[in-house]
């Protein structure tokens, strides 16, 4: 029977331990209609039953030790395709103690799903006998190890169950979490992208993003979402997203149009910091964006009219329409666009010269 | 040309040619006369003095405005403490989850993280230390791309001089500077003060104030030659610790995540004081003999027996010396709660953070949501005319000071106080008089966030 908790982000299995994360759909395992690859003994890759990959879990049976002793740790966490942590569970009976052996509250547990779910915790930095405050001189004392939490952390760690926590939130963020980036990675293709793009959950996305590949072969749903994710208004998302154009992208005329729009409604100055490098690297710009960049010359911060000109330098834009649009910013009655369109007029005849 | 002569004269050629083959000193050395000071005159609209952190972003957004700008350097590069002091982690451009500074300032850090690689983390979250918001730079890149931006703009760049004198003459500002080999008289419209001691402020004949003890500037270095993860720190004094252990964490090449920090050695340096040649050449001195006897030490612990030094910066970086007493005294109260003024014209976020006499930091956090800001009557010496200055030097109480130092919020300063200096040339009024929200509307063209 499930019982599922105000917060929507656990649910209590009689007798069984089990939580996960707000939004982590299709969790629980269906031997049924699911494939599984292993990894080793104990890290398995879920599949639909069209090979398609839905998450990671690994089973850990190991021990917390602390005060010369250690107890067992049974326990199986759960990853997305990404390696972003999804949730735990224990097999039936078990269940998470603390230094006094009182069990863990269900409160304790929601707690203990809050914090395993943040990867930016000081842990990562933090070596096993630094976790409690001590003297230099018992660093490696194994009998002293059990006094107070170390201010540093007690934020983030169950009250008198700090060594289960750091030890759990490392098994998280491990070698099994790596190793799943780096599977993902590898075998990344237009679907798992795309769904990781369109994931309710932002981490998600910038983990897609962040390893898109020029090798790919990119599609048309996936260009789309690119592009709604440019015009988010997140502006780290937009960020992220100009920054992980594909070089196939930046050869089609009709994204760079629709990107060049972009940057002239966008307010985010990394974002569009951006989209002008990838302006100037791509291979070529189409007459329309050209025609369009010229209209907006007139309209545009004395810095994008820089940014721009530099756009046109690049590509050796050298049409007569541009450079009439040029020759008129000559009598701009602001001294420093003159200069730009003087040295952009200068090099043009310099390299007409050239070609002579 | 007849055939005999232009075989003589092809001779002639040949024979120039074997000279011309033979080590060049040989025959290239000609007496000189003893040089003389090159002296001229130039007239520019905004005379910024200093191009460092504040100066920089001055002299372009003044020469983006389409003024004729002149900046006076007295070292060789621009970007001051960003780049020649090695704090080289400007920050802080974003609070609680948004950009509070933007405009040039960012636009230079932007291409510096872009051109090195580099990518910018994610600035949504407020991480738990506000160190971590800092935007780790390449310094020689943040210098030539500094200088980039100028010559684009057009500034008239001035390496190696310093003003000698200051005066206001018939509403220009007449301002003797000296370099290497020459000595030019330059009649400005505006004058900003950038040099980060307010030494131009007070050549200038306006109140300057100085605490009796100030921060300790500091020296920054870094080391190699041993493996802080193998040192047995408890054969080590504690003394050492700080010295090894932040020298081990490296500047990463950033990715994403909040993994910005960049961690350097450093010595203090108490007292330590730029703004006189005389003053800088001791900090420089004192930095330097601090170091040697750092390393000498650390030479004869256990395990560090290799560590020899990898870089230094070449001056000792200043964190406090002259502040202008101004039109408003920002105050620490103001800073730690936040307070718009109508004439506010950049944010400025930090904790309150004091370094005393090298021993301890006082800190004091912003609480959540509130950012200062920094009004232009901040910027603007008492009883002056057209003499505004941008950076550390601007007026402040000592804690208020103390964060307002910060690299992002001189940058923001820094375009302010330009774009005032170029509306007060177009208005023909002095800065105080000027409305700021037309201060306000043109920094917003230019890309800079301003406070509401
Ligand atoms: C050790 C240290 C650590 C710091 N840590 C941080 C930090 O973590 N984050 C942060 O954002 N800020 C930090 N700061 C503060 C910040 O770096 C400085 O306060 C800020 O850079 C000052 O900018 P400025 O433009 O006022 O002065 P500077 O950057 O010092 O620029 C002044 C410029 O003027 C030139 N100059 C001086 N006198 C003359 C003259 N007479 N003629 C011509 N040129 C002259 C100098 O050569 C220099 O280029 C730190 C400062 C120090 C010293």
């Amino acid at each position: 029977m499930l019982c599922f908790l105000a917060f929507g982000s656990c649910y209590l299995l009689k007798n069984k331990v089990q939580y996960f994360i707000k939004n982590s759909y299709d969790w629980s395992v269906d031997l049924k209609n699911e494939n599984y690859i292993s990894f080793g003994d104990s890290l398995f890759l879920r599949q639909n039953s069209e090979g398609k990959s839905k998450s990671f879990y690994q089973h850990f049976s190991t021990g917390v030790c602390f005060d010369n002793r250690c107890r067992p740790l049974d326990i199986t966490l759960h990853w997305t395709i990404s390696g972003r942590y999804l949730g735990f569970e224990m097999p039936k009976g078990e269940f998470l103690s603390k230094t006094d052996h009182d069990p863990f509250t269900r409160k304790e547990y929601i707690q203990l799903n809050e914090i395993l779910s943040n990867s930016d915790l000081p842990f990562r930095e933090i070596k096993y006998h630094e976790l409690m405050n001590q003297p230099e001189s018992s660093i490696e004392s194994v009998n002293a190890i059990s006094g107070a939490t170390s201010e540093r952390i007690k934020d983030f760690v169950i009250k008198n169950a700090a060594y289960t926590t750091y030890k759990i939130w490392k098994l998280v963020y491990g070698e099994s979490q790596k190793f799943i980036e780096y599977y993902t990675d590898r075998h990344l293709n237009n679907s798992n992208l795309l769904n990781l793009l369109e994931s309710q959950e932002r981490k998600d996305i910038i983990w897609g993003l962040l390893h898109m590949k020029d090798t790919l072969s990119f599609s048309i749903p996936l260009k789309n979402r690119l592009l709604s994710l440019i015009q988010s208004d997140d502006p780290y998302l937009s960020y992220n997203a100009v920054y992980a154009i594909p070089k196939a992208y930046l050869s089609d005329a009709d994204f760079l149009e629709i990107l060049f729009l972009s940057y002239l409604n966008i307010s985010d100055a990394s974002t569009k910091n951006s989209i002008v490098r990838k302006l100037k690297s791509a291979p070529s710009l189409s007459q329309n964006l050209i025609s369009k960049s010229r209209e907006s010359i007139l309209e545009i911060a004395p810095q994008e009219i820089s940014s721009l000109l530099k756009i046109y330098e690049k590509h050796r834009v050298k049409d007569s329409a541009t450079i009439g649009v040029v020759r008129k910013l000559m009598n701009h009655p602001n001294a420093y666009i003159v200069k730009l369109a003087k040295d952009f007029l200068s090099n043009y005849e310099k390299s007409l010269y050239q070609n002579q | 040309m007849s055939k005999i002569k232009r075989r003589a004269w092809l001779k002639s050629i040949g024979a120039f040619s074997v000279a011309a083959g033979l080590p060049g000193t040989v025959y290239a050395e000609t007496l000189v006369k003893p040089y003389r000071v090159k002296e001229s005159f130039s007239e520019t609209d905004i005379l910024v003095v200093g191009g460092g952190t504040a100066g920089t972003i001055a002299a372009i957004q003044a020469g983006r405005t389409g003024s004729h700008t002149t900046l006076i350097e007295s070292g060789s590069q621009l970007g001051g403490c960003t780049t020649t002091g090695g704090v080289s982690f400007p920050g802080i451009f974003h609070a609680w989850g948004e950009q509070i500074i933007g405009g040039i300032g960012w636009e230079l850090v932007l291409d510096a993280v872009e051109l090195n690689g580099d990518q910018l983390p994610d600035f949504s979250k407020t991480p738990k230390s506000h160190w971590k918001h800092q935007v780790a730079v390449n310094p020689a890149l943040y210098a030539m791309l500094a200088e980039e931006k100028c010559l684009e703009a057009g500034v008239d760049i001035r390496y190696y001089e310093s003003p000698t004198s200051v005066k206001f003459d018939n509403g220009k500002w007449l301002v003797e500077s000296i370099g290497k080999g020459v000595k030019t008289l330059i009649a400005a419209k505006q004058l900003i003060d950038c040099t980060g001691n307010a030494l131009i402020t007070s050549m200038a004949g306006y109140k300057v104030l100085r605490e009796k003890e100030t921060q300790p500037g500091s020296l920054i270095y870094s080391m190699g030659g041993y493996d802080f993860n193998q040192l047995d720190l408890s054969k080590i004094p504690n003394r050492y610790h700080r010295a090894l252990r932040q020298n081990m964490l490296r500047s990463k090449i950033r990715k994403t995540g909040e993994n910005t920090f960049v961690p350097y050695g450093y010595v203090y340096v108490n007292g330590a004081d730029s703004t006189t040649s005389e003053t800088h050449t001791i900090a420089n001195q004192k930095g330097r003999q601090s170091l040697l006897e750092l390393i000498r030490e650390l030479r004869e612990l256990p395990g560090c027996e290799n560590i020899r030094i990898t870089s230094m910066k070449t001056e000792t970086a200043v964190r406090e010396t002259f502040r202008i007493e101004g039109l408003y005294k920002i105050t620490k109260q103001d800073y730690v709660s936040g307070r718009v003024h109508d004439d506010s014209l950049s944010y400025s976020f930090y904790p309150v953070d004091l370094h005393r006499e090298g021993k301890s930091i006082y800190q004091e956090f912003l609480k959540p949501n509130l950012v200062a800001s920094i009004p232009l009557r901040a910027l603007i010496p008492k009883k002056s005319e057209n003499f505004l200055v941008a950076g550390r030097c601007l007026c402040s109480d000592r804690l208020a000071n103390s964060a307002l130092r910060v690299q992002a919020s001189c940058m923001g300063m820094g375009q302010a106080a330009a774009i005032a200096a170029s509306i007060s040339i177009q208005e023909g009024v002095t800065p105080a008089k000027i409305a700021p929200s037309l201060v306000k509307k043109r920094l917003e063209e230019y890309g800079a966030i301003i406070p509401n």
